[in-house]
């Protein structure tokens, strides 16, 4: 199991209940607009969120020392002219 | 100098507060510790910069979708810039929306954000040959 760690406007929040480490990425968004609708995820509450609010989000996957996992949710950050 | 992208992060007053680069002239790829410095610099920060060396002073597909992402993320949206070897395009946010095009005032980093890059500045090479 894992923490999932989601940042999104302006904060960053861990998610109380473990979830499943084997998740794919697309399942770890679909997840976070969930619980952000749902209000589950503490100080982040938007009822309407939309189900692309994740698509330029890029999921992180690291172990803790203790062994287990932490997941983030965060922003991609790459530029180019490409 | 080997040409590669190079992203400053701007402070208040024009202050470089961190930076980092590529080693590609024309990708600055997805990196967690960036996004780990506009996390823990995110009240300070007040523009992200970067280069296209061998492309122009517009923002790219890969930008524009960073762009929504980091201000999502963020919860404000930020004044962004890319500098190339023909120019220097912003993007700052208003209350309508934002406004995009060359800064009124080229700052002092652009010359070196362009050099970091590889990219010898125009006037800089001008004055190298009449010196």
């Amino acid at each position: 199991m894992a923490i999932l760690n989601i940042t999104y406007d302006g904060m960053s929040v861990d998610y109380t209940r473990p979830i499943d480490e084997r998740l794919t990425d697309a399942d770890v968004r679909r997840i976070a607009v969930e619980v952000i609708r749902s209000g589950e995820l503490r100080g982040l509450h938007v009822a309407g969120l939309t189900e692309s609010a994740f698509t330029h989000y890029v999921v992180d996957r690291l172990r803790t020392a203790g062994g287990g996992m932490h997941i983030y949710l965060r922003p991609k950050v790459p530029f180019g002219g490409r | 100098m080997k040409l590669r992208e190079v992203c400053f992060l701007i402070g208040a007053e024009d202050t470089v507060l961190w930076s980092d680069a590529s080693s590609d002239p024309i990708a600055l790829p997805d990196a967690r510790t960036r996004w780990e410095r506009i996390w823990g610099l995110r009240e300070r920060i007040v523009e992200i910069a970067h280069t296209h060396p061998l492309g122009g002073a517009y923002f790219s597909a890969e930008d524009e979708s960073t762009m929504l992402a980091l201000d999502s993320a963020l919860g404000r949206r930020l004044r962004y810039s890319v500098v190339a070897p023909d120019g220097m395009i912003v993007r700052i946010p208003t209350a309508q929306g934002c406004s995009e095009g060359p800064p009124e005032l080229r700052p002092w980093w652009a010359d070196l954000i362009l050099l970091a890059s590889g990219v010898i500045p125009e006037h800089v090479s001008s004055s190298k040959e009449e010196g």
